[in-house]
């Protein structure tokens, strides 16, 4: 069977969007493929993604497996296609069925334990989905609140591989998280240190207040 | 910032942006992003509201300062993007990491350019360095003797080029603090009032500039220069002596109207008068007392 999901993934500082290929087919020989210029970080998933099925309680497919990461001529070098790929792997064994697929993204690393580790760059992976119209992205709970910032797309935080099923198949409701602006910029707009604290060099100041202006 | 060791330079630098205008929720997020994309963002904190303070160590590699790497990631100026890069230690630096630092600064971006694509960093950013006087950091102080030699002295300076002097508009000394002022207990200046000094002087730029939108004193073209820096009869006989006396550049010449156009505005003031750009001229000599070989 053949599932489909959408994935970011991080360049600089830009997000691009990354569609995740999972098939899997009986075969006498259970192998596991992986294709699209997969650097380290990511060929090495399938193995955290096997132990994580197992250790959440699913059952790992002993079939042969491939799965493509597309664009395919665009390196990818991120652990955050773990649970995109994991959820690949329940959805093409037919393990998880989802009628969110089209309109949820996710991303997140995935611990063997079946924990959803935070990744980097999930604000701009944030910004991309809200670009391309997408309805919401699933995200690892601890970078929750950084994708948040985003006006427009909902940001599901979630804490494990189990989680994130609930949520694809619909059995779990979780809710978007909340941002607001001015409580950030309460919270966090203050500096610690003020030039009253710097006696004398008044002429100092003065060269400084030019600069700065 | 040339000053001795102990006179506050560090403490004058990590307190600029406590002093320049709040940021634009575009320009948050888009630092935000540079710091989510290096996995640097303070634990569960959502967004940078303050302005970023950078200040790397002068052991920093090429790559560590403009960025680099097979999949390219931001450097430390992308990271003081819309805040303050401090180069303490200036002649400390390596001399080649110092030289790519200049078409960032002249551009406000970085381009790394791998096999599998080119890559555009922002990097608008204040750049902010100290130095010592010399190796031993006591040169003209007035209590203490310096003792290093006249070669240890220029081998020190000239570890500082030319052309990356030239594009530092504003260079001051920071003298040693008398004792009186530091027991002092008044306090000086602080950042309220200086920044709400620094805010209007902004808002006269804006109304002054408003036709081309996001500019400031710091960016006018030459050509705005001349519309914009109309000068007074005796500052501009000053400004003829300053320029043939000192040989300055071309580029300083614009610099030089662009901060007195600042101080005027500072001083709400419509012209520019000959005192502003006096002042202008004095953040600009400092270079020939210390560089003059």
């Amino acid at each position: 069977m053949l599932a489909k999901l959408l994935t970011y993934s991080l360049y600089g500082i830009d997000a691009r969007p990354v569609e995740v290929e999972v098939d899997i087919s009986p075969s006498a020989m259970p192998k596991t493929i992986l294709v699209g210029l997969a650097e380290a970080a990511v060929k090495e998933s399938t193995h955290r993604i096997e132990r994580a099925l197992v250790n959440s309680g699913y059952t790992r497919p002993i079939d042969r497996i491939v799965i493509n990461l597309s664009p395919a001529d665009f390196p990818k070098d991120a652990a955050s296609f773990d649970l995109p790929i994991g959820l690949g792997f329940l959805l093409a064994s037919g393990q998880l069925a989802s009628e969110k697929l089209t309109e949820y993204a996710a991303v997140g690393e995935l611990a063997l334990d079946g924990t959803v580790r935070p990744i980097k760059g999930v604000l701009s992976m944030a910004l991309q989905c809200q670009r391309d119209g997408r309805r919401g992205l699933v995200v690892p709970i601890a970078n929750a609140r950084e994708a948040s910032v985003v006006e427009g797309i909902e940001v599901i935080p979630v804490g494990s591989l189990a989680e994130a099923v609930g949520f694809y198949s619909g059995q779990l409701q979780i809710e978007p998280t909340p941002f607001s602006w001015q409580d950030a910029v309460r919270e966090y707009g203050r500096y610690p240190v003020d030039y009253s604290d710097v006696k004398g060099q008044e002429s100092a100041k003065r060269a400084v207040s030019v600069a700065a202006a | 910032m040339i000053g001795s060791p102990g006179t506050g330079k560090t403490l004058l630098a990590q307190r600029l942006g406590t002093i320049l205008p709040d940021l634009a929720p575009e320009e948050n997020l888009e630092t935000t992003r540079i710091y989510s994309a290096v996995g640097r963002l303070p634990d569960g904190q959502s967004l940078l509201v303050t302005r970023p303070f950078r200040s790397p160590h002068h052991t920093i590699s090429e790559a560590g300062l403009v960025g680099g790497g097979s999949v390219p990631t931001p450097g430390e100026i992308s990271l003081a993007h819309n805040g303050v890069l401090f180069l303490d230690e200036l002649p400390e630096f390596n001399r080649r990491t110092l030289e790519v630092l200049r078409q960032p600064l002249e551009e406000n971006c970085v381009t790394i350019s791998r096999a599998m694509g080119s890559v555009t960093f922002p990097a608008s950013l204040m750049l902010v360095s100290a130095m010592n006087p010399c190796p031993c950091g006591f040169r003209g102080d007035p209590k203490r003797n310096c003792n290093c030699s006249p070669i240890q002295i220029e081998r020190y300076l000239s570890r500082i080029s030319g052309p990356l002097l030239d594009r530092i508009d504003i260079h001051i000394e920071v003298p040693a603090v008398p004792f009186r002022e530091l027991s002092d207990a008044t306090t000086g200046t602080d950042s309220q009032t200086m920044r709400e000094q620094v805010v209007a002087a902004r808002s006269a730029q804006q109304d002054r500039l408003a036709d081309y939108a996001g500019m400031t004193n710091g960016t006018m073209t030459p050509r705005q220069i001349r519309k914009y820096c109309r000068l007074e009869a005796d500052a501009e006989s000053l400004l003829r002596s300053a320029m043939d006396e000192m040989g300055l550049s071309a580029r300083a010449h614009d610099k030089i109207l662009r901060v007195a156009r600042t101080i005027a505005d500072l001083d709400s003031s419509e012209k520019i008068m000959a005192h502003h750009l006096s002042e202008a001229i004095n953040y600009r000599t400092l270079d020939r007392t210390y560089w003059a070989g």
